[in-house]
C-alpha cells in the first residue's frame, strides 16, 4: 500500500472516529499504536507507565478528535498528543523509579560488542539507563527526528537546553557503549 | 585524547541509532482498557445531566433547611455521596424489589406533600418544588437509559441514587414540617 493510500485510509477512518465510530477508532489505534508505544517506552524507560501513557495518549485523541484540523497527518498530531501524555505523567505522578545517574554509571553492566555492530540491545538499555531529561531530548531529536527547536516545544523546555541535554546524552551513550559518538546533529 | 580510541573500529553512534526499531509492540494488547475508557467517558457525559439533578436536590433542601428549617441546629440527615465516588458494582439484590421498596417509601412521602408543602414560605416552596422536577426529570430519562441497557451497573446505580435524593427530599419536608406543626401546637 502506498503512502497516499494509507492516508486515505487514514482519512476515511478518522471522518468515522469522529462520527463516534469506535471499531474506525481501533483501526488507527492498530496502525500507529507500536510506534506510539516505542516513543513512550523510550522516553519513560518504563513498560508500565508506557502503556500507561499509550493508552492514555489514544483515549486522549479520541476525544480530542475534533481539534485534529488536518494540517498534518493524524500520525504525527497523535505523536504529540502522545509526548504531551508521557510529560503529563512525568510531572503528575512524580515516577521517577529511573533515577539521575552519574556521569559514569558503576553499575552500568554495558559493554561494547564488537560482534554486534548494531549493539541494538545495548543502545536500547542504554537509553533506559539515561537521565531523564537527557533521554527524552535524545529520543524525540535522534529517534523521531525533531529539530532542538521542536523537541524543546514538546518538552516545554529552551531549545538550548535540548541542545545541552542532547550532547550529554551523546556523550554518556558512546561512552557506555564505547562507540565513536560521530557527527552530532545540531 | 587517549592513546587508544575505544570506539576504533566500530560503528558510530548514529550507524547504532540507525538500526533501532521505530516501532515496539506492547507485550499486551491495549486495546480493551482504551475502549472500556472511551465507553465509560460516553457514558460520563450523558450522565451528567442526571448527575446535576441529584446534585442540585442535594444542595437546595440543604440550602432551604439552612435558611427556612425549623432549627438551625437540628441534625441535616441529608447526606448522600456523590454517585461518581460510589465504586461501579453489580447490583447486590434486586432490582424490582428495591424499585417496589422505593415506590412504597414515595407514595406514603408524598401522600400529604402539597399540605406540608403550604406551610413552608413560598421561596422554601418554590426551592423543594424546582428540586423534585429537576429530579423527576432526571429519572425519567434514566429510567428510558436503562430501558436500553437495564442491566448497566452505572446506570442502576444512578437511579437509586436519584430515588435515594428524591425521598431525602420528601422526608425532609415531611420532618420539618412535623417539627413546624409541633411547634404550634405547643403555643
Amino acid at each position: 500500500m502506498t503512502d497516499t493510500e494509507t492516508a486515505l485510509l487514514e482519512q476515511d477512518h478518522l471522518a468515522r472516529a469522529r462520527n463516534g465510530d469506535q471499531a474506525a477508532f481501533a483501526w488507527l489505534y492498530r496502525q500507529n499504536v507500536n510506534r506510539i508505544y516505542a516513543l513512550c517506552l523510550r522516553m519513560t524507560a518504563d513498560q508500565s507507565v508506557a502503556e500507561e501513557c499509550t493508552q492514555r495518549a489514544f483515549v486522549q485523541a479520541f476525544r480530542r478528535l475534533a481539534d485534529f484540523r488536518g494540517d498534518s497527518r493524524w500520525s504525527t498530531w497523535l505523536h504529540r498528543v502522545a509526548v504531551n501524555e508521557v510529560m503529563g505523567s512525568h510531572r503528575d505522578t512524580g515516577r521517577r523509579r529511573l533515577r539521575e545517574v552519574p556521569l559514569v554509571d558503576p553499575d552500568l553492566e554495558l559493554s561494547p560488542n564488537a560482534e554486534n555492530p548494531g549493539a541494538t540491545l545495548d543502545l536500547e538499555r542504554a537509553i533506559a539507563r539515561l537521565p531523564d531529561r537527557a533521554r527524552q531530548v535524545f529520543v524525540l531529536i535522534a529517534i523521531h527526528g525533531h529539530s532542538h527547536e521542536e523537541a524543546g516545544e514538546l518538552l516545554g523546555v529552551a531549545a538550548g537546553t535540548c541542545k545541552a541535554q542532547y550532547h550529554r546524552a551523546r556523550g554518556l551513550l558512546a561512552q557506555w557503549l564505547g562507540v565513536n559518538e560521530g557527527a552530532e546533529h545540531d | 585524547m587517549t592513546d587508544h580510541d575505544p570506539g576504533e573500529g566500530r560503528p558510530s553512534l548514529d550507524e547504532a541509532i540507525a538500526g533501532l526499531p521505530r516501532e515496539l509492540a506492547p507485550e499486551r494488547d491495549l486495546w480493551p482498557a482504551i475502549a472500556a475508557d472511551l465507553q465509560a467517558g460516553r457514558r460520563r457525559a450523558w450522565l451528567q445531566p442526571f448527575a446535576a439533578a441529584a446534585a442540585i436536590g442535594c444542595v437546595a433542601v440543604l440550602g432551604w433547611h439552612l435558611l427556612d428549617g425549623p432549627s438551625q441546629d437540628e441534625p441535616i440527615e441529608l447526606v448522600e455521596q456523590p454517585w461518581q465516588e460510589r465504586p461501579v458494582q453489580a447490583l447486590p439484590y434486586d432490582f424490582i424489589a428495591v424499585e417496589a421498596e422505593y415506590g412504597a417509601a414515595r407514595e406514603q412521602l408524598v401522600a400529604d406533600l402539597d399540605a406540608r408543602l403550604e406551610q413552608l414560605s413560598p421561596e422554601s416552596r418554590a426551592a423543594i418544588e424546582r428540586s423534585l422536577e429537576t429530579i423527576a426529570g432526571a429519572l425519567v430519562d434514566l429510567r428510558a437509559a436503562l430501558a436500553d441497557e437495564p442491566l448497566d451497573p452505572v446506570l442502576r446505580r444512578l437511579l437509586l441514587n436519584l430515588h435515594g435524593q428524591e425521598l431525602a427530599v420528601l422526608a425532609q419536608v415531611e420532618r420539618s414540617t412535623r417539627v413546624v406543626q409541633d411547634r404550634r401546637m405547643e403555643l
